[in-house]
């Protein structure tokens, strides 16, 4: 087997308003011990009161890579932070996402600007968690994200 | 039409790799309802066997996967030499669903493949070991072709 198959990389991008973590590879079963790592790495590092994870160039999800992204949002949301998911065109991502019900902890929106424009994002400040899945599910609601 | 055929691999880890490989074949070569889900469920069933047989100590055991294909659907069954899933474990996945392991950093993998798949049992061996059976639908109006 080659061994880029096996791999998965992540970079974190301290925007003005945010942190972005860049997800890239696989993100699974044979990835979980660098992906361990380097998600536990992010976490620490992060500086904002808002991550947004832009799973958009991940190739595979597992079970494994789900569990992974759940201790991830743990450690951000139990240092005060919010989180979201973006996915852009990668719908086999978004498919496994909801199918493991991800959105029912946070925002799984295409891009960055669908958070961004999230009412409880417009005041400087710590973000609750949960105050930003409510405002997510109230706009997707409302169909007025544009993604149906 | 129908056919059927059994892949063997050791179980050790580049088994799952090596199944992810043939389920991504499969699933373009016989146009199921879903590609990506058939091989997120083939991966995690494969995954669930080189787990049992690591905790088993056995490096020299097999993964088998057997295919049946008929018109309308796809079956998988998948076979390791482990002790099996007990009675228990079947008892309590079926009264749970992935919404109750939403802050779980384990237990989705058999919950995925249920989602994923059109169908999903446990098949007993005359031994009484129960292996897992999962089936997906073909796309409608195939007639052969690589897809």
């Amino acid at each position: 087997m080659e061994q880029h198959r096996f791999l998965f990389e992540l970079e974190r991008i301290a925007k003005p308003a945010y942190d972005c973590v860049v997800l890239t590879g696989r993100l699974a079963y044979h990835t979980q011990l660098a992906a361990e790592q380097k998600l536990a790495a992010a976490a620490a590092a992060v500086e904002h009161p808002l991550v947004i994870v832009d799973t958009s160039g991940l190739q595979f999800l597992d079970s494994t890579g789900l569990a992974l992204l759940v201790r991830f949002f743990k450690r951000v949301v139990s240092a005060g932070r919010a989180m979201a998911i973006v996915v852009r065109e990668n719908a086999m991502i978004e498919k496994i996402l909801l199918i493991a019900k991800l959105d029912r902890l946070l925002p799984i929106a295409a891009d960055e600007q669908q958070v961004l424009a999230l009412a409880p994002l417009s005041s400087p400040g710590p973000i609750e968690q949960a105050v930003l899945l409510e405002a997510w599910q109230q706009r997707r609601a409302e169909g007025r994200d544009g993604s149906g | 039409m129908w056919l059927s055929w059994v892949v063997s691999c050791q179980a050790g880890e580049e088994a799952v790799e090596w199944f992810d490989f043939i389920a991504k074949q499969a699933a373009r070569l016989l146009a199921v309802r879903d590609a990506d889900l058939f091989v997120l469920a083939v991966h995690e069933a494969v995954v669930n066997a080189v787990k049992e047989a690591k905790r088993a100590g056995g490096g020299s055991r097999t993964i088998s996967l057997s295919f049946f294909v008929t018109a309308d659907d796809v079956t998988v069954m998948v076979e390791d030499e482990g002790d099996g899933i007990s009675l228990e474990t079947i008892e309590r996945l079926a009264s749970m669903t992935l919404a109750d392991v939403l802050l779980a950093e384990s237990g989705r993998g058999l919950l995925l493949i249920r989602e994923a798949m059109d169908a999903m049992a446990w098949m007993e061996r005359p031994d009484g070991r129960r292996v897992l059976v999962m089936a997906m639908k073909r796309k409608a109006g195939w007639e052969g072709g690589d897809g």
